[in-house]
């Protein structure tokens, strides 16, 4: 009987069923439980709209980086960027306030540009995914490798296969 | 009084939580959908708004730049795998 | 300037507010999904469904509201994408397996005859590739490879043969290296981090944008001979 069982729930076909009606369970579980969030979190962020208000009414100076306007200017130690990291590091804050000719160029035609500004090297996100988060991000990088390698190694046999190569 | 920090983040963030909401059921239990795939894809589009709608209203620009350029690059995935298996035979199982 | 203006210390009150809300309907969300999982019984409409518990999941990482969150998200969107690819062309190749290398072909293919798809569809890619090499990293890698995908797709390319895109994966695989070059040169020599930003901005996008530019020209020569 408990080898019948057993038997049944190894079938791969069941598998994913038996994995999600996991999940659910313990999702639906933890619905009735307290949410709160404690706000005492790494890199803190301003508040939705916050910045471009604040560069409205031309309190910030520098506010043609909203909503990515971390403070501090491009190479001056002195003068870094606002980072609230978890780790200290003698170069934190640097990649934050960096900007290349090209973004400060950007910055200094438009006002609008914040988000293309940040996604060009240098910038709060690029140092949290390649400074601070490291090796967590080389981690999530190989699997895209991986799963890339298997799509094209499939898809380069097959195609070759069909084509008569 | 609609101010800019207030009110409207709450009303994406809503908006976007109602839309991924109904449309997970849409995609889930919509109408044919067991039968067609493709309805399922169009049925997708509708909480992938909604996602898109709490990035922004999280001011997550970013993150939802990528998202909109990731989503034609997965609907074309996924058409493309419905055209191969459909050209395999009629029901895909 | 005050600095607290530009960032704060803590989690500002709004977010904290959005928490529970955003929790309860991402889980709610999921349970749906992974009802619709268990009842499903094809495998490529579970892929589908299981876009909805990804959803979810964006939305729990999304609700704490720090720049980590962000972060967090910009890779695991690419990175779902990618298995994504994988686990349908690996589903793909299943089925033929089960059926044999003889199968019916689609009996005709006509492809759309549209004016606005010559005239508009190099422009666009065009726009998209010079867009996402401007932002560089993970965000440039999904918007170039779109751009690129979209004219491999309905432009009309010349000249680009299989051993040329194998050439070209072996770029991407030197960029990789690149990147993980620029990693090292992090934690070895923190000093050189404007080298280092470089080459691993530099080299994500080479890769994100070229193996999506693989997919479009094996989609070319699958549906057009």
């Amino acid at each position: 009987m408990i080898g019948r069982i057993l038997n049944s729930l190894a079938e791969p076909r069941v598998v994913p069923k038996i994995f999600a009606f996991a999940i659910a369970i313990v999702l639906v579980f933890s619905l009735p439980l307290p949410f709160h969030l404690n706000p005492e979190q790494v890199y803190p962020k301003p508040a939705p709209q916050l910045q471009m208000e604040l560069a409205k009414k031309n309190i910030d100076i520098s506010y043609n980086l909203a909503p990515y306007n971390r403070g501090g200017l491009p190479v001056d130690p002195d003068n870094r960027g606002i980072v609230k990291s978890q780790y200290k590091s003698p170069y934190e804050g640097w990649i934050t306030a960096y900007l290349t000719p090209f973004s400060q160029w950007m910055r200094d035609v438009s006002y609008h540009l914040g988000t293309t500004i940040v996604a060009h090297p240098g910038g709060i996100l690029d140092e949290i995914l390649y400074y601070t988060r490291g090796l967590d991000t080389i981690l999530e990088s190989s699997i895209l490798f991986t799963a890339f390698t298997i799509a094209s190694w499939v898809i380069l046999n097959r195609t070759r296969k069909m084509t008569g190569e | 009084m609609i101010s800019a920090t207030g009110t409207l983040p709450l009303i994406s963030f809503y908006l976007g939580l109602t839309l991924l909401l109904i449309g997970g059921l849409g995609v889930v239990f919509g109408p044919k959908t067991s039968t067609e795939p493709i309805v399922r894809i169009i049925n997708l589009t509708v909480p992938s708004t909604g996602v898109a709608l709490i990035f922004l209203s999280y001011n997550y620009t970013l993150a939802m730049l990528t998202f909109l350029s990731v989503n034609p690059i997965l609907y074309i995935i996924m058409i493309r795998a419905i055209i191969r298996l459909e050209e395999m035979g009629g029901s895909i199982s | 300037m005050d600095p607290s203006s530009v960032v704060p210390n803590f989690v500002p009150q709004i977010i904290t507010n959005f928490y529970p809300l955003a929790i309860i309907i991402a889980i709610l969300t999921a349970a749906i999904g992974l009802s619709g999982v268990i009842i499903e019984r094809d495998d490529f409409q579970k892929i589908l469904i299981i876009q909805i518990v990804t959803y979810a999941m964006l939305i729990i990482v999304a609700a704490v509201g720090t720049d980590l969150a962000e972060a967090l998200i910009l890779p695991g969107l690419v990175v779902s994408l990618a298995e994504i690819l994988a686990v349908t062309e690996v589903l793909i190749f299943r089925e033929y397996i089960k059926r044999g290398i003889s199968y019916p072909r689609l009996k005709e293919y006509k492809p759309i005859d549209m004016e606005v798809l010559k005239t508009a569809i190099p422009m666009t890619s065009l726009l998209c590739v010079v867009y996402g090499t401007i932002l560089t990293g993970f965000t440039g890698g999904a918007v170039a490879g779109a751009g690129i995908l979209i004219y491999l797709f309905i432009g009309e390319p010349k000249g680009l043969s299989h051993d040329f895109w194998e050439e070209m994966s072996g770029v991407s695989g030197l960029a990789w290296c690149l990147w993980l070059l620029g990693f090292l040169l992090y934690f070895l020599n923190p000093r050189l981090w404007l080298v280092a930003l470089f080459m691993s901005g530099g080299g994500i996008i080479v890769k994100v944008a070229l193996k999506f530019g693989l997919l479009g020209i094996l989609n070319r020569e699958e549906f057009n001979k």
